[in-house]
């Protein structure tokens, strides 16, 4: 069968993705930026900033000049690939060949799929076919807050052209000359340096561009301007390689005999383990959350979730996390098909499975699994650890955090910074008669002072917005003369003393 | 008692956070016996806080010189030279790590400074850690250094103090290892805190909330008071004891430098002075060829008792052979500045100013009050400056010869973003703060100019980082190159200063810059860079060969008519007088003579222009307004330029008859206004002067103009002499300008880029003036735009191929060489010249190609057909290539000539852009720039055209300067501020603008005062007819 080409072109695609994410920005000029030659640039604009005439090419320096309250956010080029890859997606819903052009637009071959589309809008027969898909397809998109041109032509090179250049939507084969040749030479898909050289000589359109001679071209520019000519025309093939999404992470296993004892669904779980983290190996990936999803022979399924509070592929720390659960599956009549799959995954660097004998990892490991374990049965967001935060305010420089949310922190706590286990929150006032710390008063009771260590001189975050009136505490160790210890100190402006904690 | 040893002042960059000075001063106040200055691999802060302790030595506080030496070993080693020659070892040490490694960084190792070790003593930081490794490098260090070797106990306050440094100091014991109290200083007040904090995060590239731990827990390391630190080391009484041996072990002061001139230029058999007395009165018989008048040789005499008795004579014999030197190579070169008043200078031919003639005082150049050696600037052709500079490092050596470096400081702009960075504020606000700041200013951000950005000057963090940034302004942040000021020494310089690596590839700079040059007594020259001296060197050399006259600057005839030309204010390309300020007053000062000149030069600069001094002298000028001077001393001062204050000589001596000044005083007043080393001194001399003036009988108010004056002075002002001496200039182009103009266009053409004017004005400027000029043809052209005879007599210009953008000279040479009888096609260049197809592309882009019949886009079409790279054997087989089939193009329209004309050389010799537009601008009412100058004054019209210039000077308050211009001329606009913000986008970013306004007369003078402007650049697009990327590439030149 001919190829039909559509070609879907989104002339303003980190714009809208960019409103769509925050539908307030809509109102409000701002601009996409990249950066060139160590400048940031605008490489795109909104439709508020482009009434206040900045444009894109501009240095970011002199759209400000313009228009210094413009709101200026770095392209983030990964996430425009997301949302063309979910176009592309979507697409298939049109045509199993998607492909994503690579210049900003999606190709989908509709050859045959035209047929199955009517415009709902008006159900008379012209509009079913190739008109009412172009429509369906545009419409659909732009309801998701994305502008977007689009074009069908026999050949990708034409409806490329056309989307982008084109008056016409939808073009014949026999058409597709007289609607290329009056299209500019920047519509072949062709290097800038060669669409600036031709239109130096004069070459600014097809029409102009064909009625060179072909040798003349090749000898100037190259084979290449010529394959992209035929291509345009249908002279020359151009396939299309069509977008494949990623197999999700499933094992399945279907038994010649239903079991139903614990020992068999396990030895199942460990050959389905066994395979899924292979292959999360070869991919950099590690599990987050699995399933495991038993059909029953009653046609009923029996399943057990677990989760982890970092990503993992070490078949036993996954294993013992079954365990705890597997107990809780009810086999009924027997189970004949397990399918263990992953919904959630994260990267994780690439390590060797299996090898005991490191030990540090094996620790870091057994912590893991031990974390995992509570977290299964606690909630992970009940599992807790210190975090150092790297804070000259002692109360601020420890917090209690769940452990999925601990990003290792490379805070270091110097051996000299003593601190007590608990503190005394808010610190509790107490009396220090007499310059040399020789004994405090707390509530009435005297501790005589046999031992003092310090101060401890510590300023607050005197930028910050609740930054303390005082200058500086200063903190000391100190024993009384029973033996406890304790940790005391002193505020400046007005010089005050609390104690702050016990210590061992 | 207790002297402080470590202590890193601001040129620890980033991390101390005082100036030396402030340092200094703390110490002082506190009686300090002596304080050592410690900063990271440098020596470059030891002669200011050298300089603050001798000029206030009530306290008896010594300085020390010392550095911290960041070793690759992976530890510091603070080290204080006891003598000279420990100093010179030092200064050694550093130059080998600098030179070693990249700018900026320092590489050394231990063992090198073990080389380098004798006299010098050690002290080794408090560790923060006693693990093995660091035990063994302070018992390494002891061993090397027995003797003179200390480890440093330092109280910072952090917890376990008195632990810790018994811990340390028992291991120092075991080692045998004397030890030494400091206080690792960082700031000279804990107030400094907060600024340290954020140096430390501008350093580390953080904001303070990331910062942590990187930032110090407490703000102790200030100087302290002696008890106190005498009371935190109450259990090691030694170590106090031992700061004060140190201190007295470490004699070395920055006086024993004992600078020497060079030797080696001096005449055999004779002595530096005869050697000079000889040369210049050979050079007078020379410049008064009428025999040497009595003046002169009295003031020659007069001179030459100062020279010898402060020993200069070898400073001018070294100053008279780098000139010699460049005239002997053809390079025209000038002196400028202060040494225009000494005769000597003139004699030798060092400056072109007749002193005598303009009554120049020897003393504005060497006072015998002032001991500090005098300071010749010399201007070479830019072009040439590079022959210069390689000729003195040849003949003097690189550990001999050195150039100054500068200080670069923080200025506001770059404050405040890195000040508001490090406290997190967003890029928006701290990018809005910083553009409200305009150029180079010294002043912070205003809360004015907080609220214009938008934002709300009352927010605390905002207040802070104002706050934070006022104090940051002025700190040092890195060493550069000084513009072009050469120490040269006798012996090793290496071993007076530190020496390290400039950014620019073959360019050392010691580590001090000018003042510390000069406050040590170190003789420097400047060897400056000119555009103007390479114009004229080239227009003269086109004279010679076209005209058969040889000029040189001393022997241009005075002449009215060059006057009426500048009076007339025709002045495009002149030096100095170009721009359109200049221009502006030309008519209205109507210069005669040549002082009026040195006027016209002194009096269009911010300076004068701030102090309000224009006007009064105009309208004395014109004798609109009567001369009166305040009292008879300062008539003697004013009477050459009416009254009004014009060069920096007359502030500076109105410093001194009108408020007491010393003249040393007065002389400090003017450097301390122009660089940030006295920051915070001027308000004293501001009350001293104002003091002074009232004492003497002056209104306050005048006194209170007078100040505002030489407040502009310091930093724009023009001393008289160097006035003058661009005054010569000035005159010299004019004159070029007005009896060769086609050699002037061209020869402005060879230099570019230099002056206010792009080609384009320059040949539009020569063509009004009736010069042929012809196209770029490479079959005529020469690399350099050349003379060719005209038809009508006379010479035409010949554009050169070095107008054709893009073109790599060499090539271009090759075509002028390899050209013979001429070629016939594109394809014959590339064979005979071996020229690329890139460059043929570019010539044809040129349209150079006419001279074969080929038109712009044939020829582009034939040379893309060329392959360049082809080697010669296969060139014969390449030629059937040329066999193809014709191939016709579509022709280009007379307007897309134009603009690509425009995009390959900047300019066109077809029509001007805006003719293309006329009819349609006709039928909007637009008038011709010609229109306007006939318009009576106050009429309402339209102009438009092409923007040529945007200016908006600090001295202006918001107004914006328009230069535009169409096929008939420029206009000059006016926009006011609050116009200006109506149509700022237009304003800032058009390229074609049209402006309703009003024609304003002053004299010869007219301005359009803008109501209504209109951004007409889409205008331009049409130009093209096809869709197209490309537009005129009309570039405006924006100043500020």
């Amino acid at each position: 069968m001919q190829p039909r080409m559509l070609c879907l072109y989104f002339p303003g695609l980190a714009v809208d993705r960019l409103e769509r994410e925050k539908p307030e920005r809509r109102g409000t000029p701002f601009a996409v930026t990249q950066e060139l030659n160590g400048h940031p640039h605008i490489a795109a604009v909104n439709l508020p900033a482009r009434q206040a005439g900045i444009r894109p090419g501009m240095r970011l320096a002199d759209a400000r000049t313009l228009l210094p309250g413009l709101d200026a956010i770095p392209d983030d080029p990964e996430a425009n690939r997301g949302v063309k890859r979910r176009f592309v997606e979507w697409c298939n819903r049109y045509s199993p060949l998607v492909a994503d052009d690579n210049s900003g637009g999606i190709v989908i071959n509709i050859a045959g799929c035209a047929h199955l589309f009517v415009d709902r809008m008006v159900e008379r027969k012209a509009s079913r076919g190739e008109a009412a898909l172009l429509q369906d397809v545009q419409a659909r998109i732009r309801r998701s807050g994305y502008r977007v041109r689009g074009a069908i032509a026999g050949t990708l090179g034409a409806a490329w052209a056309l989307a982008r250049y084109g008056k016409k939507a939808i073009v014949s084969r026999e058409e597709t000359p007289a609607a290329l040749d009056p299209l500019p030479v920047e519509a072949l898909r062709l290097p800038g340096e060669i669409t600036l050289e031709l239109r130096r000589v004069g070459i600014t359109h097809i029409a102009l561009l064909r009625r060179i001679p072909r040798q003349s071209l090749a000898v100037r520019y190259g084979p290449g301007i010529l394959l992209r000519l035929d291509q345009a025309y249908g002279n020359a093939e151009e396939p299309l390689v069509p977008y494949r999404p990623p197999t999700p992470h499933r094992a399945i296993r279907t038994l010649a005999e239903p079991v139903a004892t614990l020992g068999s669904v396990q030895y199942v779980l460990l050959d389905l383990l066994k395979e899924i983290c292979n292959r999360l190996e070869k991919e950099h990936t590690g599990a987050r959350r699995l399933n495991l999803d038993c059909y029953r022979v009653d046609g009923t399924v029996s399943s057990c979730r677990i989760g982890t509070s970092r990503p993992v592929r070490s078949i036993t720390h996954l294993m013992r996390l079954f365990q705890e659960k597997l107990s809780g599956l009810d086999a009924g009549f027997g189970i004949e098909t397990l399918v263990l799959s992953v919904p959630s995954f994260d990267e994780l660097d690439s390590g060797q499975l299996n090898l005991p004998e490191f030990e540090a990892d094996r620790e870091d490991t057994e912590l893991d699994g031990f974390v995992d374990r509570l977290g299964m049965r606690l909630g992970f967001d009940k599992v807790c650890r210190f975090r150092i935060h790297e804070d000259f305010l002692p109360e601020r420089a420890v917090e209690f955090r769940p452990v999925t949310a601990e990003e290792r922190s490379s805070a270091s706590w110097p051996a000299y910074r003593i601190r007590p286990v608990c503190f005394i929150d808010p610190p509790a006032r107490i009396e220090v008669p007499g310059a040399p710390l020789s004994e405090f008063r707390l509530g009435g009771e005297r501790h005589r002072i046999v031992r003092a260590e310090g101060p401890e001189r510590l300023t607050a975050g005197w930028w910050r917005d609740d930054s303390p009136s005082w200058k500086f505490r200063d903190y000391y160790r100190v024993e009384d003369d029973r033996g406890a210890r304790f940790w005391i100190f002193r505020e400046s402006d007005p010089a005050r003393w609390y104690l702050r904690g016990h210590l061992p | 008692m207790y002297a402080e040893l470590q202590v890193s002042s601001n040129f620890s960059f980033l991390r101390g956070a005082s100036h030396a000075r402030e340092l200094a001063a703390a110490a002082a106040a506190y009686g300090y016996p002596a304080i050592a200055l410690t900063d990271r691999n440098t020596l470059s802060g030891i002669v200011l806080a050298h300089t603050h302790l001798k000029k206030n030595p009530e306290s008896g506080t010594r300085f020390i010189v010392g550095c911290r030496l960041d070793l690759t070993d992976g530890f510091s080693l603070l080290c204080y030279p006891s003598g000279r020659e420990a100093y010179g070892r030092l200064t050694r040490l550093l130059t080998l790590g600098r030179r070693r490694a990249g700018k900026g960084e320092c590489s050394l190792t231990l063992s090198d400074v073990e080389r380098h070790s004798e006299g010098q003593h050690f002290i080794f930081p408090f560790p923060e850690v006693l693990n093995d490794a660091v035990k063994r490098q302070i018992r390494s260090c002891g061993n090397l250094f027995r003797g003179r070797f200390h480890l440093a106990l330092t109280h910072s306050c952090r917890g376990d103090d008195a632990r810790w440094i018994r811990t340390v100091a028992e291991f120092a014991g075991s080692s045998g290892v004397p030890v030494v109290a400091t206080n690792d200083v960082l700031y000279h007040s804990p107030d400094r805190k907060p600024l340290q904090d954020v140096m430390t995060c501008i350093r580390e590239n953080c904001t303070l909330d990331q910062a942590g731990f990187r930032l110090e827990a407490n703000a102790e390391r200030y100087i302290k008071p002696p008890e106190v630190m005498a009371r935190l080391f109450t259990d090691w009484p030694r170590a106090i004891e031992a700061t004060l041996e140190i201190a007295d072990a470490c004699r070395f002061s920055l006086d024993e430098l004992r600078y020497e001139y060079p030797e080696e230029i001096t005449g055999p058999g004779m002595t530096a002075f005869e050697d000079l007395a000889r040369r210049t009165w050979a050079g007078a018989a020379k410049r008064y060829p009428q025999g040497i008048p009595d003046e002169v040789r009295a003031q020659i005499e007069h001179e030459f008792k100062l020279i010898s008795a402060r020993e200069y004579a070898p400073y001018f014999l070294t100053v008279h052979e780098i000139v010699k030197f460049a005239t002997s190579r053809g390079i025209l070169n000038q002196g400028r500045g202060s040494a225009g008043n000494s005769l000597v200078c003139y004699c030798l031919g060092i400056t072109q100013v007749d002193p005598i003639k303009h009554k120049l005082l020897f003393e504005r150049f060497i006072s015998a009050a002032r001991n500090e050696p005098p300071d010749i600037d010399v201007d070479f052709e830019h072009e040439r400056r590079e022959e210069v500079i390689q000729h003195i490092y040849e003949k003097y050596g690189r550990d001999r010869a050195g150039i100054a470096s500068t200080v670069v400081h923080y200025r506001s702009r770059r404050a405040i973003r890195e000040v508001g960075k490090a406290l997190g504020l967003s890029e928006d606000i701290v990018g809005g703060l910083a553009k409200s700041i305009w150029g180079w200013s010294n002043k912070g951000v205003t809360s004015d100019s907080v609220q214009e950005a938008g934002l709300d000057p009352s927010d605390k963090r905002l207040k802070m980082a104002l706050e934070l940034s006022q104090e940051l302004i002025g700190f040092p942040r890195h060493l550069s190159q000084h513009v072009g000021g050469f120490v040269i020494a006798r012996g090793r310089l290496d071993e007076l200063v530190p020496i390290e690596n400039a950014t620019m590839r073959d360019r050392t700079i010691v580590q001090w810059d000018k003042d510390d040059l000069n406050e040590l007594g170190m003789m420097k020259v400047d060897i400056l860079a000119l555009g103007m001296l390479t114009a004229i060197r080239k227009a003269f050399d086109l004279i010679q060969i076209h005209y058969g006259k040889r000029y040189t600057l001393s022997n241009i005839p005075q002449e009215d008519s060059v006057y009426a030309m500048l009076q007339s204010a025709d002045s495009i390309g002149v030096f100095q007088v170009e721009s359109r300020a200049q221009q502006s007053m030309l008519p209205r000062l109507k210069p005669k003579e040549f002082y009026d000149l040195v006027i016209e030069v002194a009096i269009v600069r911010p300076g004068p222009i701030q102090g309000d001094m224009v006007h009064p002298y105009l309208r004395r000028r014109e004798g609109k307004e009567s001369i009166e001077y305040p009292s008879e001393a300062l008539r003697g001062i004013l009477e050459k330029t009416l009254g009004v204050p014009l060069f920096q000589e007359q502030a500076m001596q109105i410093a001194v008859a009108g408020a007491g000044f010393t003249p040393d005083e007065a002389d400090e007043l003017r450097r301390s206004l122009a660089t940030f080393r006295h920051v915070g001194t001027i308000s004293s001399f501001r009350d001293r002067f104002l003091r002074g003036m009232l004492d003497r009988g002056y209104p306050e108010k005048f006194a209170e103009r007078c100040f505002s004056q030489i407040e502009g002075f310091g930093t724009y002002g023009f001393p008289e002499s160097h006035a003058i001496s661009f005054a010569n200039l000035v005159y010299v182009s004019a004159w070029i300008k007005y009896h060769y103009p086609g050699v002037f266009c061209a020869a402005l053409l060879n230099s570019q880029p230099m002056g206010f004017y792009a080609p384009a004005q320059l040949v539009r400027d020569a063509r009004d003036h009736g010069v042929e000029v012809r196209p770029i043809d490479v079959n005529f052209s020469h690399w350099d735009v050349t003379l060719e005879p005209a038809a009508t007599g006379g010479h035409a210009i010949r554009l050169g191929l070095r107008m054709a953008a893009g073109l790599p000279e060499k090539e271009g040479k090759a075509i002028v060489e390899a050209r013979g009888a001429g070629y016939r096609s594109p394809g014959e260049i590339a064979m005979r010249a071996g020229c690329g197809r890139i460059a043929l592309n570019r010539l044809a882009q040129a349209d150079a190609f006419g001279s074969m019949n080929l038109q712009r886009r044939q020829a582009l079409w034939d040379v893309s057909a060329l392959d360049g790279k082809m080697p010669p054997l296969f060139r014969s087989a390449q030629r059937h290539l040329f066999d193809e089939p014709e191939t016709c193009l579509p022709p280009s329209s007379p307007s897309q000539d134009v603009v690509q004309d425009y995009q390959a050389t900047g300019l066109t010799l077809r029509s001007h852009p805006l003719e293309f537009l006329r009819s349609h601008l006709r039928a909007q009412g637009v008038s011709t720039a010609h229109d306007t100058r006939q318009a009576p004054n106050n009429k309402l019209i339209t102009v438009a055209g092409l923007v040529l210039f945007r200016q908006q000077p600090l001295t202006a308050k918001g107004t914006i300067f328009l230069t535009i211009e169409d096929e008939t001329g420029a206009v000059n606009l006016i926009v006011w501020q609050d116009t200006h913000r109506k149509y700022r986008r237009a304003v800032f970013t058009g390229k074609l603008l049209a402006c309703r306004g009003v024609v304003q007369r002053e004299g010869q003078v007219l301005h359009v005062v803008a109501r209504h402007i209109w951004d007409w650049s889409a205008k331009l697009k049409s130009l093209q007819e096809e869709r197209g990327r490309e537009t005129l590439p009309v570039r405006s030149r924006d100043f500020r």
